[in-house]
């Protein structure tokens, strides 16, 4: 008697699929649970229960205990949560990926699978899901367990130190995710489970050393370009998800919506792909040969700039940089198409790769140094900018600096404020300086060479009438040109009439902010090497603060920010102080500060750098000043 | 019904099954023979669904296999080395094909066990290689599909557990009507095993047969003459190879015996006999027309 089988659904298929495979992986899912379990919640209630409890030494009376552990507690987790937890995440996703995909390297297992009524989309799907389920419990369990202990400690959710947790651990899946689903492209891809893991490691390392060593490129070639302290974290990690897992605390939104797209993205590719992968391609290097392309490609750019930067920084040439690229990419292919092939059988075909990797960088350097489609010579119109901030470094900066942060009571940013330039005379000598810098690197030689930065010399950000930012940074020294000298003075000159212009001292100076009032007492400070170090606290009557304010106002306008001195010589420090003893005061109504910081009611503080004053400043109005009220850093 | 039409799978420059075209009928055991790299497991494996054809089609009943959980559950593939989950026992393993196999009967299982010699609860990777393709064979005929495919599946089997083997799949051959087909280079089981046979090389398919018509249509006939007749005697007869000694002729040609012996009687020899060829010597023979034969390599 023949038994009519009745098709089975899809449905069915998956979650047969996804419960066994979930059963195969339960020893490793509670591995991970236990080893999650000593990283985190088992040093938490340690590091709780031995807390350093503050308490007032005479009363021996503990004020803020639960304040006090919830500090503890966001210590340790922040180091869970960034190191330990994301560090065991990032090693049992690539053991489970292993685990659940390695079926498809081996003859004798696809056999067996591919010969199960289960769809390839069913069985493919069902153990991501599986995998995924074996990552998440674990890590929410073990975050559970942390709050439990936290809520024992009667730390409250005050300042959202649990709830900050949990939104965490919500981003660490979503990255977990991404990271799982790329070891799932990389499986379906690949032949071999070790071309699968050397595949995930080699992408995971190459690709933020590519992007970095890009935009470093670009930052030595193009002037006007630095991306190198600021570059996007998004942007670093892109495709390297396992380094996303240990910046998955980042707070840019954008940074979450690229791993939720590109774990859309990875589901996807693989279940496309798997179910036009041949089975017959199990112990082969790669099921296909695109991505193979591609991590070849990218470990070949990575091996040419890491050894074309080497030689670059002996002595900056670009000559130096340009053969250790050669050498450095050459050696690299070799590598891993020995490693990929297995032997080097195949190695004179894989050199049609090798040329698109040449290609490739010979465009994109001879776009870099021939000024990137005009991006050197772009310079807004005048028109079209609302206002400048201009940044010169060759100079020192003191007292108040240019610019300062005002901060709320918990030490949050409110504010930052530096110099903006708006009025019109001013924005044009920002264009002339702009205009010089491009005209000057252009003498210097065209196209352009690479140079090694010692950082950033002039910035410039041109904040435009439709709302978006221009900016350009140099790092480019007048000095390398012919007429070094010349144009190096020309630049001097052009700075320092935009820096001693009146508006640019006043807009960014924390002096042109506070009020009188904001004013609490001054602290005097003597720096005579010859006697020991004396300091005296003044309280200022609203009279001698006026005064104060007055003079240390004047002194900034009188002051040429291009000629500044060094400290040789200084014989006091003057430290201005506000509010009361944590400096938290409360701007006064319709003040600047008040201003800055909008809707904000509490108190706030701002950091003030301290006064020096040197031998040869006797005739500086706040010297006058103290001498004038008798205050010294010594008893009178 | 099983239909192979123009069916082609390469791997890579290899071009393993070269647009192949037979039948196979429901309730049949069918053996695929063949040399080395002719395709039969390659063809296993397509009928399986685990290799997609690069042209052509194979079906059952008229549906192809890949990617048809409909026909793979009524499928059921054992192939030349079975996979085993790492750790597994024969009972971890029938509870796996369990939850995919609709037809999966637990009674089956069960009267299975109690026939082969094998500890159920003992970690299949520590049994022998006979031991295992029992296991496999456990869980396949506990599956209940309407066609079994064995590849080499005598490999490694004892004597007795080859007749066992044999005995098993035959009642479920006449007691459910399933359909078996069995890819293997042991052809002294498969003569006594099969019902029909195709023969396979370099990816081709060389003839398609009931075994009983195969083996009364080839005939192995000694003759002594006196005088020896020349080659143009034999002209009559489809010789696929001669041997002469002496005045003893020795040769295999196709036809019935009937036929065969009455063109010898014709040539007045001094003895004759006509001696049916066991599937082996088919084998040999068929391989040598189509120049695969010792010598050859040997040259």
């Amino acid at each position: 008697m023949i038994l009519k089988t009745s098709s089975t659904s899809w449905k069915r298929e998956l979650r047969e699929t996804y419960l066994w495979s979930l059963k195969r992986n339960r020893g490793m899912m509670a591995l991970f649970a236990a080893l999650l379990f000593l990283a985190f919640p088992v040093l938490l209630l340690f590091g709780l229960a031995n807390a350093n409890i503050r308490m007032d030494p005479m009363t021996l009376e503990v004020y803020g205990v639960s304040a006090q552990y919830a500090s503890v507690f966001g210590d340790m987790t922040g180091f869970a949560m960034t190191l330990s937890v994301p560090t065991l995440c990032a090693l049992f996703t690539l053991l489970f990926a292993v685990q659940l995909f390695r079926y498809m390297h081996m003859k004798r297992s696809v056999d067996l699978f591919h010969s199960l009524p289960v769809r390839r989309s069913a069985m493919l799907l069902g153990r991501i899901l599986a995998g995924l389920t074996a990552l998440y419990i674990p890590l929410a369990l073990n975050v559970g367990i942390a709050s439990l202990i936290a809520l024992c400690f009667n730390i409250e959710n005050k300042g959202g130190q649990i709830g900050d947790l949990f939104v965490q651990m919500l981003g660490l899946m979503l990255v977990l995710a991404a990271a799982f689903l790329f070891c799932v492209l990389m499986a379906v891809c690949t032949g071999t489970t070790l071309d699968m893991v050397l595949s995930v490691i080699g992408v995971n390392i190459a690709y933020p050393i590519l992007v970095y060593s890009s935009v470093y490129l670009v930052s030595c070639l193009l002037p006007g370009f630095n991306m190198t302290v600021n570059l996007d974290n998004t942007l670093l990690v892109a495709l390297a998800p396992f380094v996303g897992i240990f910046l998955h605390a980042s707070d840019a939104p954008t940074f979450f919506v690229w791993w939720a797209i590109l774990a859309v993205f990875l589901l996807l590719s693989s279940v496309y792909l798997y179910r036009r992968r041949k089975s017959e391609s199990a112990e082969n290097t790669f099921a296909f040969q695109i991505p193979k392309g591609l991590i070849r490609f990218l470990i070949t750019a990575v091996g040419g700039f890491g050894l074309g930067f080497i030689l670059f920084w002996y002595n900056s040439s670009t000559a130096n940089f340009l053969i250790g690229l050669l050498l450095g990419s050459l050696a690299a292919h070799v590598v891993v198409e020995a490693i990929y092939s297995r032997g080097f059988s195949r190695m004179k075909r894989s050199f049609a790769g090798y040329a698109v990797f040449l290609g490739a960088f010979i465009v994109f350097y001879g776009v870099v140094a021939t000024g990137a489609f005009g991006y050197v010579d772009r310079i807004p119109a005048i028109e079209d900018i609302e206002s400048v901030s201009f940044e010169d470094n060759t100079y020192y900066q003191e007292f108040g600096s240019d610019h300062f942060d005002i901060q709320g009571e918990q030490y949050e940013n409110l504010a930052s404020v530096k110099p903006e330039i708006c009025q019109a005379e001013n924005v044009e000598k920002v264009l002339e300086f702009h205009r010089s810098v491009v005209e000057f690197q252009k003498q210097a030689g065209f196209p352009f060479r690479m140079s090694q930065g010692g950082g950033i010399q002039y910035q410039i950000v041109y904040h435009l009438k439709d709302g978006s930012t221009f900016q350009r940074e140099y790092q480019w020294s007048p000095f390398d040109t012919p007429n070094a000298e010349e144009n190096s003075q020309r630049l001097q000159q052009l700075s320092s009439d935009i820096v001693n212009s009146e508006e640019y001292k006043t807009s960014g100076n924390l002096l042109f902010y506070l009020e009188p009032g904001d004013i609490s007492q001054i602290e005097i400070e003597n720096y005579d090497e010859q006697s020991d170090m004396a300091a005296k606290t003044y309280r200022l009557n609203d009279a001698q603060k006026q005064a104060l304010l007055e003079a240390l106002r004047q002194d900034t306008l009188d002051l040429d920010i291009t000629n500044r001195e060094d400290f040789s010589g200084r014989v006091a420090c003057l430290y201005l102080r506000c509010g009361d003893e944590n400096g938290l005061f409360q701007p006064a109504e319709g003040s600047k500060l008040k201003n800055l910081v909008g809707d904000y009611t509490g108190k706030i503080q701002v950091s003030i750098s301290p006064y020096t004053l040197t031998e040869n400043q006797k005739d500086l109005a706040v010297v006058q000043l103290l001498e004038e009220q008798g205050w010294t850093a010594e008893e009178s | 019904m099983i239909e192979a039409n123009q069916l082609t799978k390469r791997f890579g420059i290899l071009t393993a099954l070269d647009q192949i075209s037979f039948q196979i009928q429901s309730g049949s055991i069918f053996g695929l023979v063949g040399s080395n790299g002719a395709g039969k497991s390659t063809f296993l494996r397509t009928l399986a669904g685990i290799y997609q054809p690069d042209g052509g089609s194979v079906t059952l009943d008229g549906e192809a296999p890949f990617e048809n959980p409909g026909v793979k559950s009524r499928i059921f593939f054992i192939p030349d080395y079975p996979y085993f989950f790492p750790q597994a026992s024969l009972d971890s393993m029938a509870a796996f094909y369990s939850r995919l196999y609709p037809t999966w009967s637990r009674e089956r299982y069960e009267a299975c066990c109690a026939m082969f010699p094998l500890d159920r609860k003992m970690r299949i990777g520590n049994m022998s290689k006979g031991m295992q393709r029992q296991a496999a064979l456990i869980c396949a005929i506990a599956a209940q599909p309407e066609l079994l495919l064995m590849d080499e599946i005598f490999d490694g089997l004892d004597p007795v557990m080859r007749q066992l083997l044999k005995r098993i799949v035959g009642s479920e051959v006449a007691d459910r009507g399933m359909t078996v087909v069995i890819a293997s280079h042991n052809l002294r089981e498969l003569e006594d095993f099969c019902d029909h046979v195709g023969l396979f090389h370099k990816g081709g398919v060389l003839f398609e047969r009931e075994l009983d018509e195969l083996k009364l249509g080839i005939n192995k006939v000694q003759a002594v003459f006196q005088p020896l007749p020349g080659p143009e005697a034999f002209q009559g007869l489809d010789i696929l190879k001669t041997e002469v000694r002496g005045s003893l002729v020795s040769f295999v040609a196709r036809g019935t015996k009937e036929d065969i012996l009455e063109q010898i009687n014709a040539l007045h020899p001094v003895f004759a006999e006509v001696l049916p060829l066991t599937l082996e010597e088919v084998f040999i023979s068929e391989m040598e027309v189509a120049g695969y034969d010792i010598e050859n390599i040997l040259n």
